[in-house]
């Protein structure tokens, strides 16, 4: 569940990276499109893992996409309180 | 009607959230709060102890029931679970029903003072207090209403999708706009869920006509899609229900693995040979309504054919519901969902306080209509947690022994809130908000200081047997008040607010 | 004075003419799936009912998008008529 957690936040955080506005404001540095590519295809499979990681721990399949979509949404708010921070 | 697309939903976002909007923050906080609803009624009712971990319930209760139910129609038989700690059965005889609450230590009665509990909050979020099915129908309007909201304002901050979004703390109406977009999207699976799954909860009571036309009505249509059970014979024979459910209680095991998978059995007409048992099944398991049920003979705990299995789109409309109620989650989840549900309430506040700024901010004119929106917003977003607060207070401080000593609680609840009405349209806009957030800051602060006072032990039994649900409630309480405290001081240090509405004395008249 | 007719005619359009228009629909397409050997009529009424609600909400939202007027109630008729003429064709079936 812990997996499926940071997997989640590690894919938004990539996903959010990918975006030339995000990626200036961290790394001070223009994004070249390669990494832009990378990030988003990266992000995306580790949200897409995260399922599967909620899956092994939850008790049926449906249950699971409830706690997935639930932990989602926790993560997008956190990283967007979190992230004004920074 | 205007010339774009996104134009029209914002106008659309605009109104359909305004209209509602009162309703709907209402609807959306005692709804979150009853994702806790057993956990607030062990709170509001201290005098239940821990019961979950007695043994041999069951058999202990039909003893009770065969010295109490003599020649009932129906017995019931309530287990406790972890979040419950309530364990009661139930009798019908003759049209009347009673009920105990048994305790841990054999032959135990607890009786817990009279009140609604957690369950206040659920019943008033779907039926709004009123009689009949009048608060159905209109929370039904308001979910609609607010589904076109949803959707419309995922149009109006369209942008928001390609980018994420900043905070900005300084300025309050942008703050408010900030706040209310990023929650907003944060939201959007979690909202769109409970709408649609609280339309679907009473879709044929607001939908009626095909039902009415095809299956003569609703009850009719229920009865054709979910089966219940053969009606029994009334004039069958007498015959003793079974003392040892141990017979019973093996089969349910071998079918159902796992400890405590039991949440009630029912006895119906128990005195007589076609008699019957109904075993269900704790609803943790599934996403829908109605969890498993086996049947069994009441004397002689033999198996019996089970209930038909429901239609398709029966159980569909079922895992809506349960979607709805979120029985399934466990206790981190159910804290995400209440997270959630939070932050959806403080999405429609927002959203009311930003329509009232930017209209002010827009007209040279003020006139009564943003009165009154600007009072019905402080008695509605500072005035229902006030009342929430109160509602436990009252149940602290009212009389154990007071008669209709529930219905007594629901009124100090109801008179609180137009009390918070009065005020907000008495008092200057600011000094209203200042002064409604700080009365329910210093009500959380009391209600942990009430407890003490009342009956020290509570708080030292809670610690000992680490009674988690306590502990929680009190300290969630208190963080409540501190979050409305700051609120107010924060609110307080604002030299401009935003922009009153300032009404000419002479316009009024 | 426009505005408010226009806003006026687009409320009544989406709350009352979405109902009717979504009542038409739930009764209209009972017989449908039946016909089609979908599931049987019970069933049908359940399913049909819960569809019902995205054919209200989508006239909410076309009533307030469309530029003109005249033609949503143009068009909460027509779709109320078309629906009857199904009911009538296969709802003795």
């Amino acid at each position: 569940m812990l997996v499926s957690i940071c997997a989640q936040v590690f894919g938004l955080i990539f996903l959010s990276l990918s975006l030339d506005k995000h990626f200036k404001s961290v790394f001070k540095t223009a994004l070249p499109h390669k990494l832009s590519v990378w990030l988003k295809s990266t992000g995306w499979l580790l949200i897409g893992l995260s399922l599967f990681f909620v899956g092994l721990f939850a008790i049926t399949p449906s249950i699971a996409v409830v706690y997935w979509l639930a932990i989602l949404s926790g993560n997008i708010i956190l990283l967007a309180l979190v992230y004004c921070r920074l | 009607m205007k010339p774009d697309f996104r134009k029209s939903m914002i106008w659309l976002h605009t109104y359909s959230g305004l209209v509602i909007g009162w309703l709907l923050f209402s609807i959306f906080l005692t709804g979150t709060l009853s994702y806790f609803n057993p956990e607030i009624t062990q709170w509001m009712k201290p005098e239940l102890v821990h019961v979950s971990s007695t043994q041999n319930m069951v058999n202990r209760s039909l003893t009770e029931l065969h010295k109490k139910g003599v020649d009932a129609d129906t017995w019931r038989i309530y287990l406790p679970s972890e979040r419950t700690q309530l364990w009661s059965i139930q009798w019908r005889k003759e049209g009347k029903r009673h009920n105990l609450s048994l305790g841990p230590e054999q032959g135990q009665v607890l009786s817990p003072r009279a009140s609604a509990g957690g369950n206040f909050f659920r019943t008033f979020h779907y039926t709004l207090q009123l009689r009949g099915y009048g608060g159905r129908y209109i929370a039904g309007i308001a979910a609609m209403f607010m589904l076109v909201a949803v959707f419309s304002g995922i149009f109006t901050h369209r942008r928001f999708f390609r980018d994420f979004f900043t905070l900005r703390l300084k300025k309050l109406s942008k703050t408010l706009t900030e706040a209310h977009a990023i929650v907003g999207v944060v939201t959007i699976p979690f909202c769109i869920m409970i709408c649609t799954s609280a339309i679907m909860i009473y879709v044929i009571m607001y939908m009626p006509f095909s039902a009415e036309h095809y299956a003569g009505g609703q009850r009719d249509l229920s009865r054709a899609l979910s089966p219940g059970l053969v009606n029994l014979d009334k004039s069958a024979s007498r015959h003793i229900p079974l003392l040892d459910f141990t017979v019973v209680g093996r089969q349910v095991q071998s079918q159902w693995p796992g400890q405590k998978q039991i949440r009630r059995i029912t006895f119906e007409q128990p005195f007589s040979q076609d008699g019957r048992i109904i075993v269900e099944r704790v609803k943790d398991l599934t996403l829908s309504r109605q969890s498993k049920r086996l049947i069994f003979s009441s004397h002689s705990g033999e198996p019996l054919a089970g209930y038909p299995n429901a239609s398709k789109a029966t159980q569909v409309r079922r895992v809506f519901f349960g979607l709805h109620e979120a029985h399934f989650a466990d206790i981190s989840l159910r804290w995400l969902l209440f997270l959630l549900g939070l932050l959806s309430s403080a999405l429609i506040a927002t959203g009311l306080i930003i329509w009232l700024n930017k209209r002010l901010e827009k007209v040279k004119q003020h006139h009564i209509g943003h009165f009154i929106v600007e009072r019905l917003n402080i008695a509605a977003i500072s005035g229902l947690p006030l009342t929430i607060v109160t509602f436990f207070v009252g149940n602290r401080v009212l009389n154990t022994a007071l008669e209709n000593r529930a219905s007594i609680e629901v009124d100090v609840f109801l008179w609180t809130w137009l009390t918070c009405l009065f005020h907000s349209f008495l008092r200057p806009a600011k000094k209203a908000w200042v002064e409604q957030l700080l009365i329910t800051s210093l009500g959380c602060y009391l209600l942990p200081i009430i407890d003490l006072y009342q009956d020290s032990q509570r708080l030292k039994n809670a610690i000992f047997d680490g009674n988690l649900t306590y502990l929680t409630f009190n300290l969630f309480v208190l963080f409540t008040g501190l979050i409305f405290m700051k609120t107010a001081f924060w609110l307080r240090a604002k030299n401009t607010l935003y922009k009153t509405v300032s009404l000419r004395v002479n316009k009024l008249c | 004075m426009k505005h408010n007719f226009n806003v006026l005619f687009r409320t009544l359009a989406a709350i009352v003419g979405g109902y009717l228009v979504s009542a038409a629909f739930s009764v209209a397409f009972v017989p449908v799936l039946v016909w089609g050997q979908i599931c049987e009529q019970n069933e049908a009424v359940m399913v049909v009912t819960m569809l019902s609600y995205i054919v209200y909400f989508t006239v909410i939202i076309l009533s307030f998008c469309r530029k003109n007027i005249w033609p949503i109630w143009r068009d909460i008729v027509l779709t109320v008529c078309l629906c009857w003429t199904i009911y009538y064709v296969l709802g003795d079936l």
